[in-house]
């Protein structure tokens, strides 16, 4: 097993989050040393302690659909969230519960359906529904001047734009992605819409999730609706080679599972920077998880997760610093996934809150406090 | 979990197809394959949105443009397809309206993997913003066989209305007879419905009803639900 496989082995449920009302948890974001955001289908952000995975707060205010969420790259302070309802809006994540700090917005006619901030902080860029017949827009803001906007490209999707990607290295880098199907990659330093359109690539059904990927960052991973898969390496625009790396319209076709079977669906993916691989998690209908690595051979299975959700998972994050893996989903749960010692039962329904370690030292004059609590396995 | 029988989907057909005989329309009759999901809400649920294959050709007037390196532009040319070549898109100088001419003469492009890296550069977003993006040609496989498939797959996206529909354009003329008829319309909604059964992920099944609305565009006929 190599060093990833070795992370992922170790992995089990540490903590799990169950709030009171039934709601979609669909977005996460996190930053080293800030809290964990989480966006809900019922338009609000909440922000957990990551952990402990407590509630600290919710930020209200979005009157739509939730499209993303990101925090400031250089700080776990500044978050920011897009939704269809036309606004982009950036939070104080040291304050919930107060108003957003900054909104952003365009043409009134504007639903965003996709939301990203560039790796510098310093652009901010929205994907609009379709409107009309066949316009949809890229929209671009200074995110330190909510009032002005910066431009808008209007010619390179004719559908919903489902994902802005920006690269995590250059920041005139992007990647959209739409329900058209195509991923566009764009350089931002040049001019027109026209001289920035960099390459177009076909996915020839509906992009959902779109994730820079490869040591040098230039591969991109493509996750369709329909549960497609295609990794591309926009290395070879230049070259006689092809672009397609790896291409299946229908991933569940494929069989990394030991029973030989393939996932039913897919959640995502992230590229492992230390481990210098794509991750890409799928699930099945009984809510087990499987985590597999994806590159020119296809899909391959690092660790199956069972026991955690109960319902499609919609959304998952790696953190490196602490090895952890957390995973929300349609059943309103929010699980930490981590290299614990021991594994604890998996009861599913009953709260799992297991107490933190500087809890169980601030306790001097139990003797035994730590034994006599611990929940048997 | 169950797919529509057979016989139901049969018996759908045989009506709709009745109700064209019993009142002749002067034009090209189309039918059209609605698709209601109950218990989905577009808002919170994954979109439902993607292409599918359909075993039969719904589209027979469908064009398709290669373009082409030296191999593929021959490949098209013995198969009397139009084509244009590398050189035959740089003439059009990334001129806006040439290009968007060029998207509307066409129903769908194909482009070889040396060409289709270059598009954007060479024609610019004009097949973009039209839709209409060419979807790679590779040399292993068949050109016919690859025109086949574009002509044969279908978008759906299900977005604020909860119905999704697809046209399977299929001539209901007079001189098609009776049984013949029945089988080969009912085989063009089968794979529809059985890939868009598969599409849905396994937990929205369990709480989904499916409404399969056969129907012609001018009569709606048939009805059949599924639980």
């Amino acid at each position: 097993m190599d060093g990833l496989e070795k992370k992922l082995d170790a992995l089990t449920i540490a903590q799990r989050c169950h709030p009171e009302e039934p709601t979609y948890l669909l977005h996460l974001a996190l930053q080293p040393g800030g809290p964990l955001a989480v966006s809900c289908s019922s338009f609000f952000i909440r922000l957990h302690d990551q952990n402990t995975l407590d509630l600290l707060g919710e930020c209200r205010g979005h009157g739509g659909a939730m499209c993303g969420l990101t925090f400031a790259h250089s700080s776990p302070v500044l978050l920011y969230s897009g939704s269809a309802d036309g606004t982009v809006r950036a939070w104080d994540a040291r304050r919930p519960g107060s108003e957003a700090v900054q909104t952003f917005r365009s043409d009134p006619a504007h639903c965003y359906s996709s939301v990203g901030l560039s790796c510098s902080d310093t652009l901010l860029c929205a994907g609009t529904e379709q409107i009309g017949d066949d316009d949809s827009f890229l929209v671009f803001w200074d995110s330190r001047k909510a009032g002005a906007l910066l431009g808008t490209y209007s010619e390179s999707h004719s559908d919903d734009i489902t994902q802005v990607c920006f690269h995590p290295q250059d920041k005139d880098r992007l990647a959209s992605g739409s329900t058209d199907g195509l991923v566009n990659v764009f350089d931002l330093s040049q001019g027109t819409e026209e001289e920035a359109l960099l390459a177009t690539c076909n996915s020839g059904s509906s992009a959902a999730a779109v994730c820079w990927s490869g040591a040098k960052h230039s591969q991109l991973l493509c996750l369709s609706h329909d549960e497609g898969l295609h990794l591309w390496d926009l290395s070879q625009l230049e070259t006689d080679e092809p672009l397609t790396l790896f291409s299946a319209t229908d991933a569940r076709s494929l069989t990394p599972l030991t029973d030989g079977g393939g996932v039913d669906y897919l959640v995502g993916g992230q590229w492992l920077q230390e481990d210098q691989k794509l991750l890409v998690v799928g699930g099945v209908s009984s809510g087990d998880l499987h985590l597999m690595e994806c590159d020119s051979s296809g899909l391959h299975l690092l660790r199956s997760l069972e026991g955690g959700h109960t319902s499609t998972v919609r959304c998952f994050l790696w953190d490196a610093a602490r090895g952890a893996l957390i995973t929300g989903g349609e059943d309103a749960q929010l699980l930490l996934w981590k290299p614990e010692g021991k594994r604890l039962s998996a009861g599913i329904k009953e709260s799992m809150k297991s107490k933190s370690a500087l809890k169980l030292k601030s306790r001097p004059h139990k003797k035994y406090g730590y034994q006599r609590e611990r929940k048997g396995t | 979990m169950s797919k529509v029988s057979r016989d139901t989907l049969y018996e759908a057909v045989k009506e709709v197809l009745q109700g064209s005989v019993s009142k002749p329309r002067k034009f090209v009759e189309s039918v059209e394959l609605q698709i209601s999901l109950k218990n989905y809400d577009p808002q919170k649920d994954k979109r439902f949105s993607g292409t599918v294959r359909l075993k039969t050709l719904p589209r027979p007037k469908f064009s398709v443009c290669v373009l082409g390196d030296q191999q593929h532009c021959d490949e098209a040319k013995a198969a009397a397809m139009p084509h244009m070549d590398i050189e035959a898109l740089k003439k059009l100088n990334k001129n806006k309206k040439l290009v968007k001419k060029l998207a509307k003469k066409y129903d769908a492009f194909l482009a070889s993997e040396s060409l289709i890296k270059q598009i954007p550069r060479i024609l610019g977003p004009g097949l973009n913003k039209a839709g209409k993006f060419p979807s790679l040609l590779t040399h292993n496989e068949n050109l016919n066989t690859k025109v086949d498939e574009v002509k044969s797959t279908i978008k759906f996206q299900m977005k604020k209305v909860l119905c999704l529909a697809a046209r399977l354009q299929h001539p209901l003329g007079s001189q098609l007879p009776g049984v013949s008829a029945e089988e080969k319309l009912a085989e063009r909604p089968c794979p529809v419905h059985q890939e868009h059964h598969g599409q849905t992920p396994a937990p929205l099944l369990r709480k989904t009803f499916l409404l399969i609305n056969v129907e012609n565009l001018q009569i709606p006929v048939s009805r059949v639900f599924l639980s």
